[in-house]
């Protein structure tokens, strides 16, 4: 056997897992030859060394943790997906199609344009309600449309408005939360809540991305009042480095 | 009595839906899972969400359980994965030179005796300086005793190709161990 063989095999040989009849013949080299020999014995000395160190004690409470998790976060049965509309849905539909009958039947008459707003805002309304349940039910995709009609409503009531923050803050989603992020700056100039939600938002948001983009938002809607949080921010050692030069450029725009 | 099982079959019984199966999964395995993070990463903290990831990745793809899987080397295949995703983010978000002070400081609070955590230390400084794929080998083979063959199946590479890697991996180890040592 050469000794390229023999270094090659030499842990093995030292945790005996070899074959007999191979380690036979690498224990006969290592009689004959000092050089492997040498190394046979070197390796032995670290290879005790690092199989006898103490493993790594985890911390305690990490099972807790884990049955913890395993409880709030993995579904108990995949979801079984009802290709029916919800309720609300429905109801809009149904209401929709009484609306268009009514308006054309009342176009024209004496009490037309009043009737018609009348029902606008009935419209408006149900739409309202639908978009607000499809925040809290459906999944990304359908939250950031329900987002975006919200948007499109150009309405501020309270109720929408509570809607949208409490998606910025709490979903899941980054793209949810973004898009809600977006709804809520058309809503500035309309609502001085929306300037104070959006900037209490700067502190509760974790991903780099949604704090770039509250910033962005902020500073180009020259909301003054997010100044000491964005300098904030800037100054604080646990920001995002990309976070931190983006609030330190974007400062500016505000002063 | 469910704890005397092998793990494959305790997987079978999680893949039917049994979480208590997972319970004592984690009981076997979570030990060795948070000490590969740990030697892998040099980050105690980082190593402890790492290991509950590996875990609750077990329960969420224990429907795509196969009976003729060894557990095992699917569980390590889980972490190398997850490994990676974290060597991913932590490039994308964090400052690389700052996390090794980082684990360090972690590893202070976490051994307790002195001596032990002298050279244990010294070992961990020395696993750091290893390429990375040198230190998964020695990880596997020295910590987790995982046969070269065995090495084979988790990397996806030939046993050859692991015992020639693993012996130049053993031997880096004990030359950089050895330099800091003598510094």
């Amino acid at each position: 056997m050469k000794c390229e063989e023999v270094k090659i095999n030499l842990p093995e040989y030292i945790d005996q897992r070899l074959d007999e009849k191979i380690a036979e013949a690498i224990g006969l080299h290592l009689e004959s030859c000092e050089e492997c020999n040498d190394l046979h014995k070197e390796l032995k000395i670290f290879l005790d060394f690092t199989d006898n160190v103490d493993d790594i004690e985890p911390p305690p409470g990490m099972k807790a943790e884990f049955l913890k998790m395993m409880e709030t976060e993995m579904p108990q049965k995949p979801k079984v997906v009802v290709m029916v509309p919800s309720w609300l849905k429905v109801a809009a539909i149904l209401i929709f199609a009484l609306l268009t009958y009514e308006t054309g039947y009342y176009l024209g008459s004496e009490k037309g344009d009043e009737k018609l707003k009348a029902l606008e805002v009935a419209l408006n309304h149900t739409k309202q309600q639908v978009s607000l349940a499809s925040l809290q039910d459906f999944t990304g995709p359908q939250k950031i449309e329900a987002v975006y009609n919200i948007s499109q409503s150009g309405q501020t009531g309270d109720a929408l408005i509570d809607a949208l923050v409490n998606t910025m803050n709490t979903d899941k989603n980054v793209n949810v939360r973004l898009a809600a992020i977006n709804a809520l700056t058309g809503m500035i100039g309309k609502n001085q809540r929306v300037k104070n939600e959006l900037i209490r938002s700067l502190s509760l948001q974790n991903n780099p991305l949604l704090q770039i983009s509250l910033i962005q938002v902020l500073t180009e809607s020259g909301v003054k009042e997010a100044k000491d949080e964005i300098e904030s921010m800037s100054r604080n050692e646990k920001t995002d480095e990309n976070v931190k030069a983006f609030a330190k450029d974007m400062i500016k725009i505000i002063i | 009595m469910a704890n005397q099982l092998s793990d494959e079959k305790l997987m079978g019984q999680l893949a039917h839906g049994d979480k208590n199966a997972a319970g004592f999964l984690y009981d076997r395995y979570h030990a060795k899972v948070f000490g590969y993070f740990v030697r892998m990463t040099h980050d105690t903290e980082a190593s402890r969400d790492l290991t509950q990831n590996v875990f609750l990745k077990v329960i969420k793809y224990s429907h795509t359980w196969k009976e003729d899987k060894v557990f095992v080397y699917w569980l390590f295949r889980i972490a190398r994965n997850i490994l990676v995703d974290f060597h991913k983010g932590a490039k994308r978000f964090y400052n690389f030179d700052e996390e090794p002070e980082k684990g360090r400081k972690d590893n202070e609070l976490s051994i307790q005796n002195i001596e032990a955590t002298e050279l244990y230390e010294l070992l961990l400084d020395a696993m750091a300086k290893l390429p990375p794929g040198y230190r998964e080998l020695i990880e596997m083979n020295r910590f987790q005793g995982f046969s070269y063959k065995e090495i084979a199946v988790t990397i996806d590479s030939t046993e050859n190709a692991v015992k020639v890697k693993t012996f130049r991996a053993i031997q880096k180890l004990k030359e950089i161990y050895e330099k800091i040592i003598i510094d």
